[in-house]
């Protein structure tokens, strides 16, 4: 298992595309997060994202990175709930876990079946 | 010792009260503040100033929210809030998701109406739920019986 803080690589994590300023969603999720997956999915390891101990998210951020993740299929839709875990401790940041579950879910709806 | 009980509960309820009362002024101040920034498109450097400052705001005004919630649970560890949960996603949705902070982004004034929405929402769910509470515990010492 691989634990992966937000904060360590996003002490206040911005907005969704790297265009839009540093610590972007697209940056964490291009740069941090989908290299660790993949290398996760080779020795068949979960990657677990704490979401704890930042000084706030705005939601296109998380969308950014899980969303995104789906809809750009660096992971099979099957395997998402077992190579990936989204975490928080802290009860602060318990919605945002809920929301990542919401925006995965949606992103895999609306990818085409087959 | 009855009137003790009571007298004690009747405290908490009240306090209870007063906090999902400031509770829900803080969601529809955090709602106001999200449909201005919704409908204010970045055109100049003064609106793209006041945008970002708004964006801090509005994630400072969201997690004030979470931690509010957090306190309310504390206050009282009996409280049940059906759909609480569920409203509490999609205020934050509402109001930092879509194109949130994405540079030159249109208007959006569907977001700038679903934010209201949901607040609204959220303000019923809350007074709803301090209802059922309230009255589940003047209900409760007959249902004993």
């Amino acid at each position: 298992m691989t634990t992966l803080r937000v904060k360590d690589y996003a002490a206040a994590p911005g907005g969704r595309y790297r265009k839009d300023g540093p610590y972007s969603g697209e940056e964490f999720r291009d740069d941090i997060l989908v290299p660790r997956l993949l290398d996760a999915v080779t020795r068949n390891e979960q990657v677990v994202v704490e979401l704890d101990g930042v000084s706030g998210y705005g939601s296109s951020f998380l969308e950014e990175v899980f969303g995104g993740l789906v809809r750009r299929g660096v992971i099979a839709q099957q395997d998402v709930a077992r190579l990936l875990q989204v975490l928080a401790k802290e009860h602060l940041f318990k919605p945002q876990q809920m929301l990542v579950e919401r925006y995965m879910r949606r992103a895999q709806e609306m990818m085409p079946q087959g | 010792m009855v009137a003790f009980g009571v007298q004690r509960r009747r405290y908490i309820t009240d306090r209870l009260a007063a906090s999902i009362d400031g509770l829900c002024s803080e969601i529809n101040n955090a709602a106001d503040k999200a449909t201005s920034y919704w409908l204010t498109e970045g055109d100049t450097d003064t609106a793209r100033v006041l945008l970002r400052l708004a964006e801090y705001e509005l994630v400072g005004r969201q997690s004030r929210i979470q931690e509010l919630i957090g306190a309310l649970y504390i206050q009282d560890e009996r409280l049940v809030i059906a759909d609480l949960d569920d409203l509490i996603i999609s205020l934050i949705d509402a109001m930092t998701g879509g194109d949130f902070r994405v540079t030159g982004r249109p208007y959006d004034p569907f977001r700038a109406a679903e934010v209201q929405t949901v607040a609204a929402r959220l303000n019923g769910c809350l007074r709803a739920g301090l209802s059922r509470h309230v009255r589940g515990w003047v209900q409760r010492p007959f249902r004993w019986r």
